[in-house]
């Protein structure tokens, strides 16, 4: 490993990263035991809570499939509800993963490595929970592969002029990337488990996945190189994939989704959600993994540090928002916040605001940051509220600019049941991967423990 | 019109073009023998040729052999050419002024039903007329003769071999059980036996009734019908002394200044020849174009005095809400005013209205200064020579009624000939008839034993009192009818009735005028007319309609084709001359008293949509919503905000459910209970409910059952099956048919919750002041013509290049104009477009989710004067306030259909490009390329695209629907589940106008066709043409003054564009206030 290559962390500054005093045996063995040890009863217990909620997804997609779109309570000025604030949604918690094994990778932050892994992990699985909702929305869903440029007999191509299309782009790249990145800062970790197996099922399995990984210096330097890239290619892609979505919105004219901000308010809105998720995991997991000594109160700490800088700018947003639907003079906008505020989804509008403006200062408390039950709830919060402000923007096509179309929106059982589907698959995979896989990246947690700066000045 | 006629029973066809054809059928017969094409049963194919082959037999549609019905065509008859419709004239009879109409006919069906241009309506047609077509198709038709309810074969499998053969064989034991019914009635020369049916129109019937009456001579015939006019022509008949012959009113508005509406709701389809009527009023509703004219602007001024909030009501320029007991005082006030003027001479009763004149009538307005107004403009009218014509309602008494007349007379109006007195042909309205009061007592004395009921469903319509369907049971029935209903089934006998586009027959128009109806395709279910019927009683044996009717006008042959052609036997008769009877009349008028207005009165109105109850399995009118309300599939206790408020009783959304409280409404000790529906505007006091709900004995779409619209999926349900509305008929008593005195209107307590409670179409009443549909009153529009015109100024920049080949000259660009001042917002618009593109039904679960599939639908807003709400002196109570609210309201309609933008903000956001521009400036839709985003449907800025949330039209699998699928319009695509579908302006018509014109070699005449909506329009308010044609009908509109399009400030460019709706107001009620639009700028 070449010297440059490492992040110096002075101990005598900060708090040690790896807490416990871990050397490098035991940092693999806290993280790889959790993959090897028995099924426990805990994990079994959520697993099958997690697996019969997902379960709900394929009977939700039968009946959708097969009686019409018109099981959910879609009307008529409401063509869109909860299928695209789902998929919004989804795409939101996806954004953390990204962010921090991209850009802090760029920006240097070495209290990343032992987060990254799981973030990514819950990126991965929330695109794959996103890609359903707008796949499976369309009226004709046997058709919706017209949405991809495919060749034909009758030179027909999708619109470019759609924002919609813009977003199928835009997804199924992000998703792509993210798999990628995801697995390719996997396969040293992958390698590990590969050796450490102690059944021939596992070491098969693991040694595909590994795909031949020696760890020899050769690999090592390309992998450097090749996750230096990903995390480049990663980084304009946050910032595209939600901005992208939001134009959904902002490319249409309609009250309400019609706006210049929205890119800018849909990539921070997304990863503050992103974050928020990933303190409402992280400070559950790491207790239940028993994985205080690597993911640390520092950790967390800087989450929340993060989470709040971002409330403040999506409260900014909040505010922008609604000042320029008053200001502008536009009747149409200023109606659809009041409507907002005082409205039917005027419940939602305030939960969106106390939920991602006001309940996250509580960060601002040295105190909160470093209670566990408190960032569990703030973080649940901020993901909560999140789900009402994709709610709350979506919704504003009830009442746009005839008043005689005015319509409210009422979810049916299969809106919730596809919805909760999501959350279930969400989880299964999560509880898959935490069982079989690393979930903090033994390799790069070594990088940053002091035994890994070279003392006696040799060069490898 | 049609190529061949039936001579006589052994030749087949006689025309020149169809001796071919009918030869060849014959031929044919003899090779194929009868079912040897029908042998494993109908296929869609084999039933579709079966039609087309029965349109080969449709000039001789009484001839009902099955063996010349199965055959596909041997050699097509000459001049048919396969997916090219062909046009009938033919009538709707009805019992008050039938209706000449145009059907369209695809494939030897008829798929489309326009007004005759010749007729009356000149052109136009009602949702009625439009709708009939649906229940010729309908499968709930009564399709077997029925003996005591039992239905001997099953329609499950649909139109099988077996099926129609027992079919057939109900028929044989009728034609026995027939023959001992007359063999009975004949012994005791026809005592026994009583026919029972709606006023005759048809002279036809006329002769064959005689006929009866010489065969069986001491038979008596009863009329009934629930929407009756007998208050009305009774008054006539008063009005002009007993000796006057039989004769009914015609109104001509086309040049009247003054209207005043006594509870004349003339423009509901459901009034009395209101396409004539809202047709003349039009007519003055129409003016200049320019700038220039807009100065000369002169349009008549409608007044209606109602109780319930009508559609006329609605329109009018002052609208005065009375108790219905007090209607007639307002009447009798304005002429003790006149007394001094017009009237001079005319003796009145002492009267002491108790109407508290110092109320608000309408805003600023009270009803001593309405009425004062009132007289003096009909005063001022007078002596200016200008017209003045009182239109009476059904509701009101007959000595109201004679009041009327008599002040019509002195105004002179029958002068002037806007009324006029056509007479009735012999015996007409009343052959020899008796009331079914009469009919009733018969019955329960005993003497009538037998009864013959013609159609109608007097068990479930008749006066309450009488307890008819009891009596259908008492005496031996024979019920001749279209649907099984409550009435067939107490009747022995329930016999099928050929629908009028299955029969021969003849009907007087309201002129007078006696039009043809001839089929358009052999009776689908066989069934019988009332004609044949009746000659059957008469002794004649079964003698086919076609020859009784040749036999009525004495015409063979070629004069019967002529007659056929030009869809008419006589024309308009000439008008009788006019000689009141002013001592009769006097006498009627000394008992005039004032109302006694009751705490609650009830108003019985006939519906909009299901008349008298006769269309409630029509699934087009259940669901077209009621144009004031805007619920579909139910009716309910509509109240005003002051009376609900009072009531404590209401319609909310709480929890994100609909409650709706239900009020229990008693009258004569019967109680109904209904959900409440508030309507501002009603007159306190007065619950208003319409007729002709609640149906029991009827078809899957009237008890909202699966298999109907009202689709019960197995999934997003929640509604169980129950009849649609509730039935009001038992609260309805002889001396009360058209309001009552309420013993009590009280909530139950119980609450409708969610899709139990009525459905309506929009949810939210106000305009919210936006500028959407422009209004001014004439002297506001004669200060600022360009009222109308766009004050926001568009920002025309536009990322997306333009379209030069737009403009080019000679290419066509359509454009639609709506004047809203001629619309009515009676919803025929929404009906022909149905009927034309194949637009599915959702039902009431469906129309509760807000999915309705209308391509053009009517936006009613009601708007109240905001500031003046709000500047009343004191401050005022949530109850003043509402109450405030129901005198200032008015209401607006305005049609809405795909606007075809130019810039179409549907058609950039669609990812598969289903929706594009043509180079004629449509925005099309590519149903098979849609995959259904519905991004366009969001981004539509005027909500009009549709959704197919589920495939309605896959409800209708099972066999015994098959004659459902009859009805589509083959030049329409029937969409798919999860396709957006929209207004197309009725670009099947466009290609079709265009390739007749490639065809005939001629430049198109844009203006010789219109879309669907625009040709049914009774006042003819839409406008659809080619604007790339300075001289086209709709280049004209669009260079009025009053043009504008909605929501400028898009800069979608809209192709569809509003007149601006002018109001009329009597200077002396108007406050004088600055020359200000009425606050929605």
């Amino acid at each position: 490993m070449s010297q440059d290559s490492y992040i110096p962390d002075n101990p005598n500054e900060r708090i040690r990263l790896v807490q416990g005093g871990l050397n490098f045996s035991q940092v693999t063995e806290t993280v790889a035991s959790i993959a090897e040890r028995p099924t426990s009863r805990k994990w079994l217990f959520a697993f099958l809570m997690a697996a019969a909620t997902a379960g709900l997804v394929p009977g939700s997609l039968a009946i959708l499939f097969w009686n019409g779109t018109g099981v959910w309570g879609l009307n008529n000025p409401q063509a869109w509800a909860w299928d695209i604030v789902n998929f919004v949604f989804w795409v939101g918690i996806a954004h953390a993963g990204t962010f921090i094994s991209s850009i802090l990778t760029l920006t240097r932050q070495p209290w990343r490595t032992s987060i990254g892994r799981f973030a990514e992990a819950m990126t991965v699985f929330s695109v794959a929970c996103a890609g359903m909702f707008p796949a499976c929305h369309v009226g004709r869903v046997w058709c919706a592969h017209w949405l991809f440029p495919v060749p034909n007999q009758m030179d027909l191509w999708p619109n470019f002029h759609s924002p919609l299309l813009w977003d199928v782009f835009a997804v199924n790249t992000y998703a792509t990337v993210s798999v990628l990145f995801w697995y390719l800062g996997l396969i040293p970790d992958l390698a590990t488990m590969r050796d450490r197996a102690k059944n021939a099922a596992a070491k098969i399995a693991y040694g595909v996945l590994a795909v031949g990984w020696t760890g020899s210096v050769r690999q090592w330097m390309n992998f450097e190189k090749a996750y230096q890239i990903f995390a480049a290619i990663a980084t304009p892609l946050i910032c595209a994939v939600s901005a992208v979505v939001s134009c959904d919105f902002a490319g249409s004219q309609i009250p309400g989704w019609h706006a210049t901000i929205f890119p800018l308010y849909f990539v921070c809105g997304a990863v503050f959600q992103g974050f928020s998720a990933t303190i409402f995991l992280m400070a559950i997991c790491r207790s239940q993994l028993g994985l205080k000594n690597l993911i640390t109160m520092r950790h967390l700490e800087n989450l929340c540090k993060i989470t709040l800088a971002l409330s403040f700018i999506v409260t900014y947003i909040y505010f922008m928002e609604y000042f320029i639907a008053k200001f502008s003079g536009n009747p149409y906008e200023a109606f659809c916040f009041d409507n907002r505020m005082t409205g039917w989804y005027a419940v939602g509008y305030w939960t969106m605001i106390i939920c991602n403006g006001a309940i996250p200062q509580l960060f601002w408390f040295r105190s909160v940051r470093n209670s566990i039950p408190a960032m569990i709830v703030i973080g649940f919060l901020g993901v909560f509220g999140m789900w009402f402000e994709r709610y709350i923007i979506i919704m504003a096509i009830g009442h746009d600019f005839l008043p005689s179309s005015w319509e409210g929106f009422m979810p049916t059982f299969w809106d919730c049941s596809l919805f909760l589907g999501s959350i279930g698959t969400f989880f299964t995979l999560l509880l898959l991967f935490v069982r079989f896989v690393p979930v903090i990246s033994i390799a790069e947690v070594k990088m940053v423990m002091p035994e890994a700066k070279p003392k006696h000045g040799d060069h490898h | 019109m049609p190529q061949m006629s039936h001579d006589n029973e052994r030749t087949l066809w006689r025309s020149a073009q169809a001796m071919e054809a009918g030869a060849a059928v014959s031929d044919a017969s003899r090779e194929f023998p009868e079912g040897a094409s029908e042998a494993s049963g109908f296929s869609r194919r084999g039933f579709m040729q079966i039609m087309a082959a029965s349109m080969a037999l449709a000039g001789a549609a009484s001839c009902r052999r099955p063996e010349e019905k199965i055959l596909p065509y041997a050699s097509a008859p000459e001049g048919l050419i396969p997916g090219k419709s062909n046009f009938y004239a033919s009538a709707i009879p009805r019992s008050r002024g039938s209706l000449g109409v145009l059907v369209k006919s695809t494939d030897g069906r008829p798929t489309k039903i326009d007004g005759h241009p010749g007729s009356v309506s000149k052109g136009a047609s009602d949702s009625f007329a439009q709708a009939d077509l649906l229940d010729l198709y309908d499968p709930d038709r009564l399709q077997q003769v029925r003996f005591h309810g039992v239905a001997a074969a099953s329609d499950a499998e649909g139109m099988t071999a077996k099926y129609r053969l027992e079919l057939r064989q109900s028929f044989l034991k009728f034609d026995k059980e027939l023959e001992a019914f007359t063999t009975e009635a004949k012994k005791n020369g026809g005592s026994s036996l009583a026919i029972l049916s709606a006023p005759v129109t048809s002279p036809t019937e006329e002769r064959l009734r005689t006929e009866v009456k010489e065969n069986l001579p001491k038979a008596s015939f009863a009329f009934w019908e629930a929407l009756n006019d007998d208050n009305s022509a009774e008054a006539l008949r008063l009005f002009r002394g007993a000796a006057a012959p039989d004769a009914r009113l015609r109104v001509d508005l086309s040049k009247v200044d003054t209207i005043v509406s006594l509870d004349a709701d003339f423009m509901s389809p459901s009034y009395r020849d209101s396409l004539e009527l809202v047709r003349g009023w039009a007519e003055r509703r129409k003016l200049g174009s320019s700038k220039e004219d807009a100065g000369k602007t002169d349009l008549n001024r409608l007044w209606s005095v109602e109780a319930n909030f009508s559609l006329t009501g609605s329109n009018a320029d002052h609208r005065l809400r009375v108790k219905p007991s007090q209607i007639g005082d307002v009447l009798v006030l304005v002429a003790q005013k006149l007394a001094s003027g017009p009237l001079k001479g005319l003796t009145l009763p002492a009267f002491d209205s108790k109407l508290k004149l110092d109320d608000l009538s309408a805003k600023d307005v009270t009803y001593a200064a309405a009425i004062e107004a009132l007289a003096a403009e009909l005063a001022s009218n007078t002596l200016k020579g200008r017209r003045s014509v009182i239109l009476c309602g059904e509701s009101q008494p007959v000595n109201v009624q004679v009041l009327a007349l008599l002040i019509n007379s002195a105004l002179g109006a029958f002068a002037n000939g806007s009324l006029s007195i056509v007479p009735a042909a012999a015996k007409a309205d009343k052959l020899l008839g008796s009331s079914i009061a009469e009919l009733a007592e018969g019955i329960k004395s005993g003497r009538i034993t037998q009864l013959v009921i013609l159609g109608g469903n007097p068990a479930y319509d008749a006066p309450a009192e009488l307890g008819f369907a009891d009596l259908v049971a008492k005496a031996k029935t024979i019920h001749l009818t279209h649907d099984y209903n409550e009435t067939s089934e107490k009747a022995a006998i329930a016999v099928p009735a050929a629908h009028w586009l299955e029969s021969w027959g003849d009907t007087r128009c309201s002129d007078g005028s006696v039009s043809v109806i001839q089929p358009l395709i052999a009776p689908l279910f066989d069934g019988l007319t009332s004609n044949e019927l009746l000659a059957r009683l008469a002794g004649l044996g079964k003698v086919k309609g076609h020859d009784l009717l040749k036999a009525t006008h004495g015409l063979q042959g070629r004069d019967f084709e002529a007659v056929l052609s030009k869809g008419q036997f006589s024309g308009p008769v000439a008008p009788l001359a006019l000689v009141p009877d002013l001592l009769g009349c006097g006498k009627v008028l000394a008992s005039l008293k004032a109302g006694e207005p009751a705490e609650f009165e009830v108003v019985f109105v006939p519906d909009a949509k299901m008349l008298d109850g006769r269309y409630a399995n029509n699934a087009w009118l259940q669901e077209l919503p009621e144009p004031i309300t805007k619920i579909a599939w139910d009716n309910a206790a509509l109240v005003s905000m002051a009376t609900a408020r009072k009531l404590g009783a209401g319609h909310r959304r709480s929890n994100g459910t609909d409650q709706t409280d239900v009020l229990s409404i008693k009258v004569a000790g019967v109680a109904a209970e209904l959900p409440v529906w508030p309507v501002p505007g009603i007159a306190d006091g007065v619950v208003v409910l319409a007729l002709g709900y609640g149906r029991t004995i009827v078809g899957h779409v009237g008890r909202g059952e699966k298999g109907s619209e009202v689709a019960n999926y197995p999934v997003n349900t929640g509604i169980a099956a129950a009849p649609v509305g509730v039935n009001v008929y038992p609260l309805r008593r002889s001396g009360s048919l058209f309001s009552a005195k309420a013993d009590s209107v009280a909530k139950t307590g119980k609450v409708l919750e969610g899709r139990e409670g009525p459905a309506s179409t929009q949810e939210h009443w106000a305009m919210e002041d936006r500028d959407l549909v422009k209004t001014a009153s004439v002297s506001e529009f004669q200060h600022d013509p360009l009222f109308a015109r766009e004050k926001e100024n568009p920002v025309t920049a536009s990322l997306f290049p333009g379209r030069p080949e737009w403009d080019k000259p000679g290419s066509h660009q359509w454009a639609m104009v709506i004047d809203l001042n001629a619309c009515t917002g009676c919803g025929t618009c929404s009906i022909a477009c149905q009927a034309e593109n194949n637009i599915s039904v959702v039902g009431k679960a469906e129309v509760h989710n807000g999915r309705e599939m209308h391509w053009i639908r009517l936006d009613r807003y009601f708007y109240a004067d905001e500031r003046w709400l709000k500047n009343q002196p004191e401050s005022l109570s949530d109850a003043e306030l509402s109450a405030k609210y129901d005198v200032a309201v008015e209401a607006y309609h305005q049609p809405i259909g795909c606007q075809h933008c130019q810039m179409a903000p549907c058609e950039q956001v669609c990812p598969v490009a289903a929706t594009q521009h043509s180079p004629e400036g449509l925005n099309d839709m590519a149903y098979n390329r849609c995959i259904g985003t519905r991004y366009c449907a969001n981004n539509c800025p005027f909500k009009v695209r549709r959704f197919n949330f589920f495939a309605p039209q896959e409800e209708f699998k099972a066999p015994r629907f098959e004659v459902k699928k009859m009805v589509y319009n083959p030049n329409v695509t029937v969409r798919s589940r999860g396709v957006i579908e929209k207004c197309t302006y009725c670009t099947q018509r466009i290609s079709e106008a265009k390739i007749d014109a490639k065809v005939a070699g001629e430049k198109l005449a844009t203006d010789s066709f219109t879309t669907a909506c625009a040709e049914a329009c009774p006042t003819q308010a839409i406008t659809f043409g080619d604007k790339n044609d300075a001289k086209s009908a709709v280049s004209a509109k669009r260079a009025d003054v009053r043009n504008y399009t909605l929501l400028p400030g898009l800069n979608v460019q809209p192709r569809t564009s509003f007149l601006a709706r002018l109001s009329n107001p009597a200077a002396s009620l108007v406050k004088a206030e600055a020359h200000e639009h009425k606050g929605h700028h």
